[in-house]
């Protein structure tokens, strides 16, 4: 039932984690395969040998990257069973996991524990083409200004801008770093507090990149795209296996 | 993770829109939360909470929400279904609708207002008696009594 991709261990305190999880998962009764990623089989590869062989549980254990990679690739493979929709279980490893905190997942313990109480949840999640989902953030950044052009879903932007961000809920956010000279960098100790009027937020369902031409945009650190970009909000497209007793802020 | 970060994945109910004081818009502005401008916006601002107006922005368009708060320009027709409040610093220029207005001293306004008279609901219910004073005459002789309703 359940197929657990582990992303190749960095080094020894990975191998040691990975280790306490298939203990943990033993001990919750819900031990399933196991695959490592490895240059002989890349984490695409693993999941689609998960989707092939028809497990309606897929469990990305590893950094942010490799659970993005693996939703990338469940979204784009239509499983052999058309009316069984995948569902998505994680373990993030990373230490500063932007899904460790969104999934609430404070231990090793934890995150187990929720895979064997199989809370599922739908979730909007956001791709960038041609290929790519991502449920962390895209993101450009450069260290001087550049003037962006965006049309959000009906309206046109125009805005001068170091940094951008879109969350996977499409929601997007810019500014622009406070430019200073040598001199004042000098004055000020190389610290100026950022003008929060100089921020901006927009939700979206389509945002088109225009300008400027052949910016990189970044998931989790690695390049996936180039300006001009298209990024799309994908409603309720992807069934993740979530807390079950997390507590939700009221609006 | 910084708080804005994870504040950000949050759903869209808890998330307002922020326009930037270097930011130009052109188009039609909707949210169902508040909208903050501190930008330039050709084109209509329509919340269904509330709208503010910061002083360096300038919107040209239909402005429309339930409390405005009008520090900036806009030209074009204001509509606030609960209080529109032009401060200051604020300039409109055009027509506004709002049950509730507030220009403070300094404020420019030059366009045409109307306050339409219509009764809130909830000033409905208030004018209901909760506590009801009843003088009952029996046999002639008034009482004065004192009855609390529980309102459901």
């Amino acid at each position: 039932m359940y197929y657990y991709v582990f992303e190749a261990p960095k080094d020894n305190l990975a191998k040691r984690a990975y280790e306490k999880i298939k203990l943990l998962l033993n001990e919750c009764g819900i031990a399933g395969e196991i695959a490592v990623s490895s240059p002989a089989r890349t984490t695409q590869e693993l999941v689609q040998i998960g989707i092939e062989k028809a497990y309606s549980t897929i469990v990305g254990i590893g950094s942010d990257t490799h659970i993005n990679s693996i939703v990338s690739v469940i979204k784009s493979v239509k499983p052999a069973d058309k009316s069984k929709e995948i569902l998505l279980g994680m373990i993030p490893t990373d230490r500063n996991s932007a899904l460790k905190e969104k999934l609430g997942l404070d231990n090793l313990k934890i995150a187990c524990e929720t895979l064997k109480f199989r809370k599922v949840e739908e979730w909007d999640i956001a791709y960038i083409e041609p290929n790519r989902y991502f449920l962390t953030t895209a993101e450009i950044h450069t260290p001087k200004p550049f003037e962006l052009e965006l049309t959000i879903d009906h309206y046109q932007v125009k805005a001068e801008v170091t940094d951008l961000i879109v969350f996977s809920n499409m929601t997007l956010s810019f500014f622009r770093q406070p430019q200073m000279g040598f001199l004042k960098k000098l004055v000020t100790g190389f610290q100026k507090p950022l003008d929060t009027k100089a921020f901006s937020i927009f939700k979206a369902r389509v945002i088109q990149i225009h300008a400027p031409v052949n910016l990189p945009i970044t998931i989790e650190g690695e390049v996936a795209t180039r300006t001009p970009a298209m990024l799309y909000r994908r409603p309720r497209a992807l069934k993740v296996i979530v807390r079950r007793d997390r507590l939700v802020k009221e609006a | 993770m910084g708080d804005k970060e994870s504040d950000m994945l949050k759903g869209d109910n808890q998330i307002n829109t922020v326009v930037g004081s270097s930011v130009k818009l052109t188009g039609a502005l909707k949210d169902t939360n508040d909208i903050v401008v501190h930008g330039v916006v050709e084109g209509e601002v329509n919340s269904d909470q509330n709208v503010q107006v910061g002083e360096t922005a300038k919107i040209k368009g239909p402005v429309g929400g339930q409390n405005i708060s009008v520090s900036g320009e806009v030209k074009g027709t204001i509509v606030a279904a609960k209080k529109l409040e032009i401060h200051p610093s604020g300039k409109v220029t055009g027509n506004i609708l709002t049950n509730e207005l507030i220009i403070q001293g300094g404020a420019i306004f030059v366009g045409k207002s109307e306050m339409p008279i219509k009764k809130d609901i909830e000033e409905k219910k208030k004018e209901e008696p909760t506590k009801k004073d009843k003088v009952k005459e029996a046999g002639g002789v008034k009482e004065d009594r004192i009855e609390f309703e529980i309102e459901e």
